[in-house]
């Protein structure tokens, strides 16, 4: 007896397509994400869509940042820091994109989407 | 049903197990991972482990944060701890013998600074100071005068030239202060990795502010490390790394101010007192975190003709350089390795290492 038949191979090759066609659709690369983590310290304080355009004022160590969402985006606008490296930092989208105020102990990081990068050299 | 199993069995079996094993396959999801992050030397420290158990992964982490606040106090400049006090004996006149705990560390950039040809020198802590550069919070808005510049460097002499391996003594020079912010990162971070394999972790990235370190592999494929745009927004080049490698980048948009259209940057020359010119961004490829933190500031003062030359003094294959006019320029060796990003072709030179 053939151990396989060509209608077992189509069935193999359809499963195949098939696993392909769910892997694509379920987990791979929309790199975007969808929202913003924001923590002070070691503590989340807030968990911000980033599908909804606004402003959040963050209470870090030194004072009060400002993040700004737009387009799916996000970004530190102000912040009591001297250095104001987190405002250079600019926009972040893409998932695990991280923009930090040191000073004032606050991070932002995009989570949401796929995990383009494990990290990014800056 | 037969001895045949799924070749033989009824058609509806067969379909049904077929359809349990892709759903399986379907869903199956990766093993854990475990990110840990904390600020230390002036930056964000993720600990990324992978496919080691959650709590003894977070308890490795938690000794890596606890490393790097121990690593920060001792070779802070201007801190009381050892670096700090090596400073103000130095500033007071007078040789210093150095413990050996520091002196491990300012052998090896002492090793690095010779291989170099002083393009990297830790003994540029008071032109470091003088810039405004030294306070990781603050940014400073203008330039020193030319004057204290000249008089800065005249003061400066190499460390090559006063550090003494065979007694760790470094020999009198009031002027000089040892700032080794190109390099304490990096062995922070290669001492980081060594930490985690003492804990059993197989599988991890140290990523300071960036410059990273990773061993092992992400499950069944390589890390993948993106490098950032100098000028624009988003990713220049990927890079996948496996095994045990460094991936570190420095530029001028890393801590810098502007003033009246020009842009001052924290890699300063040694030489000339003022910011390294010519090039905008340095990623490097190295077996080791140290090496590659200090070669990229070395590589940064040589500039877009002489970096090749500089890279080979420190045994380095693996670079890519942008300079200021978009240019990149690249080794065979990290052509390999690099996948570059930008939609539009970019203008892209291959330079033989000497």
């Amino acid at each position: 007896m053939r151990i396989l038949r060509a209608g077992d191979v189509l069935i193999l090759l359809a499963g195949t397509a098939l696993v392909g066609a769910s892997y694509a659709a379920f987990w791979s690369p929309r790199v975007e994400g969808d929202k913003a983590i924001i923590s002070v310290g070691h503590d989340t304080v807030a968990h911000a869509s980033l599908l909804e355009d606004r402003k959040i004022p963050i209470d870090g160590l030194l004072g009060r940042s400002l993040l700004q969402i737009e387009d799916g985006r996000i970004r530190f606008t102000e912040s009591p820091c001297p250095g104001r490296y987190c405002i250079h930092t600019g926009w972040i989208s893409r998932t695990g994109q991280v923009a930090a105020c040191l000073p004032n102990g606050v991070v932002v990081e995009v989570e949401g989407g796929a995990r383009e990068f494990d990290a990014i050299n800056l | 049903m037969t001895g045949h199993g799924l070749v033989a069995g009824p058609f509806r079996l067969r379909w049904a197990i077929c359809a349990v094993l892709l759903i399986v396959a379907a869903c199956a999801r990766d093993p854990v991972e475990t990110r840990y992050r904390f600020t230390a030397m002036g930056t964000l420290v993720e600990v990324t482990i992978f496919d080691h158990p959650p709590l003894e992964a977070e308890a490795a982490a938690r000794d890596v944060e606890t490393l790097f606040l121990d690593l920060q106090h001792r070779w802070d400049p201007w801190d009381d701890g050892p670096l700090g006090r090596l400073n103000q004996a130095l500033a007071a006149g007078g040789s210093v013998q150095v413990d050996p705990g520091l002196a491990g560390i300012i052998d090896r950039s002492n090793d690095i600074a010779r291989a170099s040809g002083g393009a990297f020198d830790p003994a540029v802590g008071s032109l470091v100071k003088l810039w405004g550069f030294d306070d990781a919070a603050n940014i400073p808005d203008r330039p020193p005068s030319s004057m204290t510049i000249r008089t800065a460097l005249e003061a400066m002499q190499p460390l090559p030239g006063i550090w003494d391996p065979s007694t760790a003594t470094v020999a009198t020079a009031p002027g000089v202060a040892i700032d080794l912010g190109g390099f304490a990162k990096g062995e922070a971070v290669d001492r980081a990795i060594s930490l985690l394999q003492e804990h059993g972790v197989a599988n991890a990235i140290v990523n300071a502010g960036g410059d990273l370190r990773a061993i092992g592999r992400r499950g069944n494929r390589p890390w993948r490390i993106g490098v950032r745009e100098p000028r624009l927004e988003g990713v220049l080049a990927a890079i996948e790394v496996s095994g045990d490698q460094s991936v570190f980048t420095s530029g001028d948009y890393e801590r810098f101010f502007e003033l009246e259209g020009r842009r001052y940057h924290h890699i300063l020359d040694p030489r000339t007192g003022y910011p390294s010119q010519g090039l905008i961004s340095v990623t490097v490829l190295a077996d080791n975190a140290a090496t590659a933190d200090a070669a990229c500031t070395a590589l940064m003062v040589s500039g877009p003709e002489r970096w090749p030359g500089v890279a080979s003094g420190l045994g380095l294959d693996k670079v890519m350089v942008v300079e200021d006019t978009g240019v990149i320029q690249i080794t065979p060796a990290m052509h390999g390795k690099v996948r570059l990003l930008r939609e539009d072709r970019p203008d892209l030179q291959i330079r033989e290492i000497p």
